[in-house]
């Protein structure tokens, strides 16, 4: 049985990484047989282990780069993208099942997904499932506002002057915000958007025609100009689509429970 | 681009339009997966997105309108017919542009769904979808999801045109029977909605060939090859559960098709060549050449990749769900259908030659059709199986699987560690999902009830059916009153508490309902 270790590093990405890498390079210089012995806490929540030595992880961008080059090369983009949509899960074991299944991933190779009655392996399938649910749900609930520009910017050119600047607030569960703005990336190429987690204080921002780039710890300032007409039409298409010999507001409420609708044009108060 | 202001009456059109369209149960945005192209808005998800659930509880994700609901024609179901005396409106082309590309900005929807009553004649109606579509694609460089409506009887060159533009095109069937379409759809004639099903599904298969399956993939994914692959094996699977059960399948089959054949007369519009020839008939040489030239001149374009769909109204008249089952199969062996919708009836016109439904739209009736084509299209059920002439409605207590495994409990108990994909795939209980899992699992390590149940298998129905490692869950009866009873009883519980506070039995039950 060899010794009990608790990493513990910062609540990020980053952090997590930085931590998996160091979780290694302690599991290699232990002798015997590893016995999933190493826990990854996050932040400063986790369980607290009496007999187990804890140990702090500094935040460190090449053990992060060299991490996430490892499975990327070693398990493929697929596994990769399903263990980052697992980190973003906000459950306090996630790091530790990643970990688990990283031990397993890199001795057996890929055949290890395929292992469903291992507990990692399932961990993972129900961790990121639950992600991409939520991911797939906020994919369609998210609503953008559009901001107007004061005035045309100068330097637009004629195709995309004045459009404005689209901003969307959600306040999903999981931390979705680094996985989620590829989707709007792709389908708004030419649009300048902002989506941000008010929770997390974490901002995603797109400029038309560019990559986005992830803003945290301050809070974007948006002015909310004219009210926009397009609102009031959509409301009003909300309520004449519905059947109404067919309401049924328990079958709403379950695929789509009210905590989604805080940002929701449609469920606005009138104002 | 065109402002839409509130002077404009707009509100009022959208209104107007929208209430006309939503009757229309088909509002899916799935079976075209499209990557933006880095330069024009949109893109497309393989299984579609819900932006929002109405107060119906239905899926909002498509911008679902007509063009006009004005009508010359006078269906005794729609609200748009002409005898009504309704406020009517037309937009314009550049209105459901604007409205279709600041709604997509906005996140509010997945894309159009345009759809129209007739008006002047099907050919103008359909023409002006047409002009409509092409302002979106070409004006707008909108490049998201559209379905179109194909109007019965417009010409096959307009379809074509539409076809090369949009992603999904339905033309309704609207009655399980064309018995039934011409007792309540008099101007509809069978012709008319077989022929472009008939048209769109040569097309899309020619499409098809000419782009070849593996260009398709790289621009435009349709899962149309995992889909054969599956049905492959599907009907494998099915050879092989035959085998068990020592059935005639063959006779039984026959009498399905039998069934959609009576209703529809489907075999007049054979597949491929026939077809192109019957519209020769009606068009005359000229047009046809012209139509074919239509697919050579948009070398770069599929036509309508998302498949197409179709509805039936449930309700309206007098057929069987076996009927409604019977045509739905043969619409996607005989047709290629992506899907068929079903729409439980809701007498807008409180017309009395429709029923009156006191107790609202048979909305059960709908739930229960739509289960069954699941097991139709995934799980490897025929028709015949699920219902007969002698049985012609599901059961209103227990869905259409676990009603079959009731029946044939001469299958079951399953074994979950050697059972093959679709034998698991009939117990109630396992979907699609965990049954793909159990295979893979099960070559690292036998599997025990705890570890299928992480799977996904839902124990409380299955328990009856399998075993793991030749054991069963708990010590149960293999006997179908006693199964259905405890199914029935985990469905609705409180259905099944009488009065005393035990618990009803299935005989007693069927007294009641
Ligand atoms: S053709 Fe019939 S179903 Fe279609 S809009 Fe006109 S009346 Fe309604």
């Amino acid at each position: 049985m060899s010794e009990e270790l608790i990493l513990r590093c910062e609540d990020s990405l980053e952090g997590i990484f930085t931590a998996i890498y160091d979780a290694f390079v302690y599991k290699n210089r232990m002798d015997g047989p590893y016995t999933d012995s190493i826990q990854i806490a996050v932040g400063e929540g986790g369980n607290l282990s009496l007999f187990a030595r804890e140990i702090s992880v500094a935040t460190d961008t090449g053990k992060v780069y060299k991490t996430m080059r490892a499975i990327q090369t070693r398990l493929g983009f697929s596994v990769y993208d399903r263990l980052l949509c697992s980190l973003c899960h906000f459950a306090d074991d996630r790091s530790t099942a990643v970990l688990g299944y990283l031990v397993r991933g890199f001795a057996k190779g890929l055949k290890v997904s395929e292992e469903f009655a291992d507990p990692y392996v399932m961990r993972i399938v129900e961790l990121s499932r639950k992600v991409y649910n939520e991911r797939e749900k906020f994919y369609g609930f998210l609503r953008f506002r559009l901001i107007p520009d004061r005035k045309p910017h100068p330097a637009a050119s004629a195709g995309d002057g004045g459009k404005g600047i689209l901003w969307a607030e959600v306040e999903p569960k999981c931390n979705l915000i680094p996985i989620m703005t590829e989707h709007f990336s792709d389908r708004f190429p030419g649009e300048h958007f902002i989506i941000y987690d008010p929770v997390r204080k974490l901002a995603a921002v797109h400029e038309a025609y560019r990559s986005c780039v992830l803003v945290s710890g301050q809070e974007p300032v948006a002015e909310r100009g004219e009210p926009d007409y397009m609102e009031t039409l959509w409301k009003r298409y909300f309520a004449a689509i519905e059947i109404t010999e067919r309401r049924n507001g328990r079958c709403q409420r379950t695929l789509m429970p009210y905590w989604y609708r805080k940002h929701m044009t449609e469920f606005e108060k009138a104002d | 681009m065109t402002e839409l202001t509130e002077s404009g009456g707009i509100m009022e059109k959208l209104t107007i339009l929208s209430d006309a369209a939503k009757y229309d149960v088909a509002c899916t945005s799935s079976g075209a997966r499209r990557s933006g192209d880095g330069r024009s808005m949109g893109s497309a998800h393989a299984c579609g997105i819900c932006h929002a659930f109405a107060g119906d509880g239905r899926c909002i994700s498509l911008l679902k309108i007509l063009m006009t609901n004005e009508c010359i024609y006078n269906c005794s179901y729609c609200v748009n017919r002409s005898s009504n005396d309704v406020p009517r409106a037309t937009f314009t082309p550049d209105e459901v542009c604007t409205l279709t590309v600041e709604f997509y900005r906005r996140n509010y929807i997945e894309g159009l769904f345009l759809s129209s009553g007739i008006i002047q004649s099907p050919d103008f109606t359909m023409g002006l979808l047409y002009e409509t579509l092409f302002l979106l694609r070409g004006k707008y460089r909108f490049n998201g999801y559209v379905h179109i409506k194909g109007i019965p009887g417009a010409s096959p060159d307009v379809v074509e045109m539409v076809g090369y533009l949009a992603d999904r095109m339905s033309v309704n069937l609207e009655l399980p029977t064309a018995e039934g379409l011409r007792t309540v759809a008099p101007n509809k004639v069978r012709r008319n909605i077989l022929s472009p099903m008939r048209q769109i599904q040569n097309g899309i298969k020619e499409s098809r060939r000419t782009h070849g399956v593996s260009s398709m993939k790289s621009r435009v994914y349709i899962d149309e090859r995992t889909y054969y692959d599956q049905m492959a094996e599907v009907r494998d699977s099915y050879e092989r559960l035959l085998d068990c059960q020592g059935r005639v399948a063959a006779i039984r089959q026959k009498k399905a098709e039998q069934s959609a054949e009576s209703a529809w007369r489907l075999s007049e519009f054979a597949p491929g060549e026939k077809s192109a020839g019957c519209m020769q008939q009606d068009l005359g040489q000229s047009r046809l050449k012209r139509q074919t030239g239509q697919g050579l001149s948009h070398p770069n374009r599929y036509f309508v990749p998302a498949g197409q769909s179709t509805q039936m109204i449930v309700g309206a008249t007098q057929e069987t769900d076996y009927q409604i089952i019977s045509v739905t199969e043969a619409l996607y062996e005989r047709f290629e259908m992506k899907r068929v919708f079903y729409s439980a009836f809701v007498n807008v016109n409180q017309d009395e030659s429709l029923p009156a439904l006191a107790q609202g739209p048979p909305l059960l009736r709908e739930h229960r059709l739509y289960q069954a084509d699941f097991l139709l299209r995934f799980y490897g059920f025929r028709a015949d199986e699920l219902l007969s002439e002698q049985r012609p409605n599901f059961n209103e207590l227990i869905d259409p699987k676990c009603d079959w495994a009731v029946r044939h409990l001469e299958c079951f108990p399953v074994e979950i560690n050697r059972a093959d994909y679709y034998t698991l795939l009939r117990v109630p209980g396992i979907g699609t999902r965990s049954a793909g899992r159990i295979v893979q699992a099960r070559k690292h390590a036998a599997l025990d009830f705890s570890d299928i149940k992480r799977m996904g298998v839902v124990l409380k129905r299955a328990l009856y059916f399998i075993t793991c490692g030749g054991r069963m869950m708990y010590a149960t009866r293999l006997e179908e009153n006693y199964i259905t009873r405890h199914l029935i009883y985990n469905e609705r519980p409180n259905q099944m508490l009488l009065p005393d506070g035990s618990a009803g039995t299935y005989e007693q039950l069927s007294l009641f309902a």
